[in-house]
């Protein structure tokens, strides 16, 4: 990979990651900060636990009761969710613009007329994802402490970390798969509708096998089945399977692509 | 590499489906040589250019540049080439300096002062962002970006479009100054002018084949030009009677005529008659572009069916 693209990637991006960031940082902050501790927590308890069967499946809340502690409450009202939508977003927005992005405006002319391999250029690109999602990881983190130390509320944070692992590894295999459609695209529209249909897909997949008996098959072909929050800021454990199992995934991905770039035409 | 050979073609072809970019495509381009391909829009001389810098693959026949080849070695072969793509599409968000910057460190540097020497022949503001830049300005932008690389081979596609005359004067000029460090130049345009103006040899492309290969000097004598004059004294066309000269109108003292070849003889005669006022206009590509054609249907064996 290129450390001077690279470099000028981020540079070019710094507006809109540091703007992701912040609001990454400031959601996690308020949901820390809203937190209404563990007695009053038991009352939405109550209220999740009269919800129909199917919108907490969807909605990922397995453990109702886990809200009145200040990990099981962020992770109900962030993690499952909107971190998921957030986090979701940009890596399906920055995977799809990696490669079709640069050939619809033809900013990758400059990049192949360079004394740069193809595999060079989307290697680059990759890395920039990881670091982008990484730091937006970080940013999560860095949210849910201060929100801690703003409200007196101790958040103990090493039962984040295994979440933090997942969700990284989660959020890079969404963003593999999207490099891989943004590489066979020649617009950058093109691969994101595709991409954002194809985590549609696996949402509904782990939706129908946690909802329906007939169905669980389906929990193996969802990247989403690997992704439990709340499971695992209960127990504190870092799911290194689990993060093996979608890093190999995203390797795979990203395999595919690569070979795609080398082999495809570039009218730029 | 063979010696002095910078580019080469062998049957070079490229189908997008079933639509045809170029065929059987027969190129060799010497070191230090400023060569144009010429052709009208959609003649295939942006597919040769996007074949040499291996952004496609070849159908059919092969391409080497600098003796490697123009798909397999890509990367090394960029390593010693400069381009300019036909439209500037450059980031958006970055700044000259920038982008020229990144260009560098792509390849262990660039010469500041030849950078900033450009810029202000060029009029280029390089601490301004390209989206704040009028088109014109990142086209020069982009010539900016090739000429300060310093290349062995330099490719060219449609330099001077958008570009006002004076710069377009100065873009000749810069490929000139290459011609004189030795740079092998390889110049698109659908420009008569411009290819006349600083090419040793034009390929003439139409529909993606190759009519011919002419130098300059050969393909401005077949050049057809049209002439108006206005005379002190009235001429009778029949004493027009010249080599290459034809008479489309005449009315008086004035006179519109279809010049190909040297003009001395011509001249005289006119002037006998004295030259109130004299304007030709540039060749006419297509009527170039008749000729060849004509000149290479010719040459094909008349088919019995049709």
């Amino acid at each position: 990979m290129s450390l001077s693209l690279i470099g000028f990637t981020l540079h070019t991006q710094r507006r809109t990651l540091a703007l992701y960031a912040l609001g990454v940082l400031l959601y996690g902050m308020a949901i820390v900060l809203l937190f209404p501790g563990p007695a009053a927590a038991a009352a939405p308890a109550q209220d999740v636990e009269a919800l129909p069967r199917a919108v907490r499946v969807a909605l990922g809340i397995s453990t109702p009761a886990s809200l009145g502690t200040i990990h099981g409450w962020v992770a109900a009202q962030y993690l499952q969710v909107v971190w998921v939508a957030l986090l979701g977003a940009f890596a399906i927005g920055f995977g799809s613009a990696a490669i079709a992005r640069e050939l619809e405006t033809g900013t990758l002319g400059l990049l192949l007329a360079s004394p740069l391999s193809r595999t060079t250029i989307l290697l680059s690109k990759v890395a920039v994802l990881a670091l982008a999602l990484l730091g937006l990881v970080a940013a999560t983190l860095v949210g849910l402490a201060l929100g801690g130390l703003l409200a007196r509320v101790a958040v103990p944070l090493e039962r984040f970390l295994g979440v933090a692992l997942l969700g990284f590894a989660f959020f890079f295999a969404i963003g593999a798969y999207s490099v891989l459609l943004s590489a066979l695209a020649n617009e950058r529209g093109t691969a994101l509708g595709l991409a954002a249909g194809i985590t549609a897909l696996f949402y509904l997949a782990n939706f129908l096998a946690l909802y329906w008996p007939q169905a669980a098959l389906l929990r193996y072909v969802s990247l989403f089945s690997f992704y439990r929050p709340q499971e695992l800021v209960q127990s504190g454990v870092v799911p290194w399977l689990d993060v093996l199992v979608l890093a190999g995934q995203a390797a795979a991905y990203l395999l595919m692509a690569a070979s795609v770039v080398r082999e495809r035409d570039f009218m730029v | 590499m063979s010696k002095g050979l910078v580019v080469r073609t062998q049957d070079l072809t490229k189908y997008y489906g079933p639509v045809r970019g170029v065929e059987g495509v027969h190129l060799a381009v010497a070191e230090g040589e400023v060569f144009g391909l010429l052709g009208p829009n959609g003649a295939g001389k942006t597919t040769m250019l996007r074949l040499l810098l291996g952004f496609i693959r070849p159908t059919a026949g092969s391409a080497s540049v600098f003796d490697l080849d123009a798909w397999a070695d890509a990367t090394a072969i960029k390593a010693r080439v400069a381009y300019l793509p036909s439209t500037p599409n450059l980031y958006g968000e970055a700044s000259g300096h920038e982008l020229l910057d990144l260009l560098g460190r792509f390849r262990g540097g660039l010469d500041r002062s030849r950078c900033e020497e450009l810029a202000d022949r060029l009029q280029v503001d390089l601490a301004r962002p390209v989206q704040a830049l009028s088109r014109g300005t990142r086209q020069k932008l982009s010539l900016l970006l090739a000429f300060a690389l310093d290349a062995p081979l330099l490719v060219l596609d449609e330099p001077s479009t958008g570009l006002d005359p004076l710069m377009q004067f100065e873009v000749v000029e810069l490929m000139r100054e290459q011609r004189r460090r030795s740079a092998t130049v390889l110049l698109a345009s659908h420009s008569l002018r411009e290819v006349e103006q600083v090419c040793d040899r034009v390929a003439m492309l139409r529909e993606g084949r190759l009519l011919a290969v002419e130098e300059v000097g050969k393909l401005r004598s077949k050049m057809v030009r049209q002439m108006e004059v206005l005379l002190e004294r009235a001429l009778d066309p029949g004493e027009l009677h010249l080599d290459g000269v034809a008479v489309l109108e005449a009315s008086g003292r004035r006179l519109r005529l279809a010049v190909r070849g040297p003009l001395d003889e011509l001249m005289s005669l006119l002037a006998g008659h004295g030259i109130r006022d004299l304007t030709c206009a540039a060749p006419d590509l297509q009527e170039v572009f008749l000729h060849y054609y004509r000149q290479a249907v010719d040459e094909q064996p008349v088919p019995l069916t049709p």
